[in-house]
């Protein structure tokens, strides 16, 4: 094939539409270098359009965390193509390393991920009132969402954030869990007001399932145990809704999380025999479309950090443990994934 | 129009912008949506003739590429999606192009939804993207820098939270 560049065309005379599917398919550190190399790049970057197509393509695996005297946070990115070597060490490059500044100082020290919508991160501290900190990756913009003091018996749970897939507005949802029973509230990101949406179904979480929430076809999912089953919040019609686990899955689970894989909701759930089951619901929504894609051995206990990455800090790395995004469709091998990051990012 | 003695289609002639003439068997030409449907509604209506689909977006230069993955991938139409001889066909096929090109065959490849080809266009020229430094991307694309000094350092001051 000679004379190929006789034929060919401009970057600029490809669409909009098809420059920001290009676009969307770049890491976040990568869309920021972006926006300075054109106009056009820098207004499809940083459109509303552009944070919600990009969730389909790169996976969000965060997690923030203080160091000793600093209130800095660590996030860390890993989109579903990384490699990953044979003994399921993945080094991370500073590339996917963001450091962020909170604008507001947190007390205790310690920042959660709640959940990831569209490229945006929702943050809490785990102090009882703190305000939540909502973070555009790509804009570096925080939105801090004020929560007021309420008395003493009462107790404020996030639930997570969302956007409606019709506006396109984000909203936060909370529960307040006090003597009138469990209230939700809601609070559409910019109007700095919290409305009410009457008495909430679902029972009270545990405290260690903050970090286990998928947003995905506009509502919010988290697996509840108390309730054996999975809570879905539609940010559009701004109703909770159940989805029934697995047949399988007949009692509660200590050890389980919910994730994305391939577009469907993803459910991992402790089996016996230190086996854990992976489902995926295939047709969202239907209850006999649960298909049980992978067994493998593990320890139960790594579970609940499956989807988000726990991290923990060691002397000299930051290790980062996560079974997401090596699956191999064939083999039905699945590794854990130790990710090491470069040192230096302490 | 010639006549065709088959009693369903079997060929379709598809005519580039520059007015050549592409005669492409029916399981190539359905790896194109647009062709798909053209073929679809001429049979629906029961004709036996041979159609010209004109494509008047599409350079025979540019045309001739489409087909020539059309053709290998009609070849694995009933393989499951995940062949490893096929992605790997399709790697391969996609160096050869300088960026001129592979912009053309991105357009080409949306004008005639062929989506599996659009997906792997918009793949390749990403994964090349991501590498380069901001001049680098420009240079290589011939972007001109519409900013000023000014909105460029407003930018980089934006982003400055992430590269601490």
């Amino acid at each position: 094939m000679n004379n190929m560049n006789t034929n060919g065309s401009h970057i600029e005379e490809i669409p909009s539409e098809i420059m920001l599917d290009i676009l969307s398919r770049l890491p976040t550190k990568t869309c920021l270098k972006c926006k300075l190399v054109c106009k056009e790049w820098y207004e499809i970057i940083t459109s509303d359009e552009f944070d919600a197509r990009r969730s389909s393509y790169t996976t969000m695996l965060l997690r923030a965390m203080s160091y000793s005297n600093r209130i800095d946070f660590l996030l860390i990115e890993i989109d579903k193509s990384s490699k990953v070597d044979d003994d399921g060490n993945l080094i991370v490059g500073v590339d996917a390393m963001m450091r962020f500044k909170s604008k507001i100082t947190v007390p205790y020290q310690k920042l959660i991920v709640v959940n990831e919508c569209n490229g945006l991160i929702c943050l809490i501290s785990y102090h009882k009132w703190y305000p939540y900190i909502i973070l555009n990756l790509l804009t570096g913009e925080q939105v801090i969402v004020n929560q007021e003091w309420r008395s003493p018996s009462c107790l404020s749970e996030v639930y997570g954030l969302g956007c409606c897939p019709v506006s396109g507005q984000y909203k936060v949802v909370r529960i307040i869990d006090g003597y009138h029973g469990r209230v939700a509230e809601i609070q559409t990101l910019g109007t700095n007001e919290w409305r009410t949406l009457g008495d909430v179904p679902m029972h009270r979480h545990v405290r260690d399932d903050k970090s286990n929430r998928v947003f995905l076809h506009g509502s919010l999912h988290v697996y509840s145990r108390q309730d054996n089953c999975i809570w879905g919040f539609h940010f559009g019609d701004e109703q909770f809704m159940q989805i029934p686990t697995p047949d399988e899955i007949e009692r509660e689970r200590e050890y389980s999380c919910l994730s994305v894989f391939d577009s469907c909701l993803c459910f991992t759930s402790s089996l016996d025999n230190q086996q854990c089951g992976i489902w995926l619901m295939k047709e969202y929504g239907v209850k006999d479309s649960w298909v049980k894609q992978f067994v493998i051995e593990m320890v139960p206990i790594i579970i609940p950090h499956m989807h988000l990455l726990g991290l923990r800090m060691d002397t000299e790395d930051i290790l980062v443990y996560s079974c997401h995004g090596t699956c191999d469709d064939k083999s039905k091998n699945w590794k854990l994934l130790r990710v090491l990051v470069p040192k230096g990012y302490h | 129009m010639a006549s065709s003695s088959s009693s369903s289609l079997s060929r379709v002639v598809v005519k580039s912008s520059d007015n050549n003439l592409f005669v492409v068997n029916k399981k190539v030409a359905s790896q194109s949506q647009l062709l798909k449907q053209c073929i679809d509604n001429m049979e629906e209506k029961g004709t036996n003739d041979v159609i010209l689909i004109p494509l008047s977006n599409v350079t025979s230069n540019i045309l001739t590429l489409v087909l020539e993955y059309c053709e290998k991938h009609a070849d694995f139409a009933d393989d499951d999606n995940n062949n490893q001889e096929l992605k790997q066909w399709d790697h391969e096929f996609l160096k050869k192009f300088d960026y001129a090109t592979l912009n053309s065959l991105t357009m080409a490849a949306d004008y005639m939804v062929t989506k599996s080809l659009l997906n792997l266009c918009c793949q390749f020229i990403a994964d090349s993207i991501k590498d380069l430094t901001v001049q680098q991307i420009r240079q290589i694309f011939d972007i001109k820098n519409d900013f000023t000094p000014q909105e460029e350092a407003d930018i980089k001051n934006e982003n400055a939270w992430a590269f601490r």
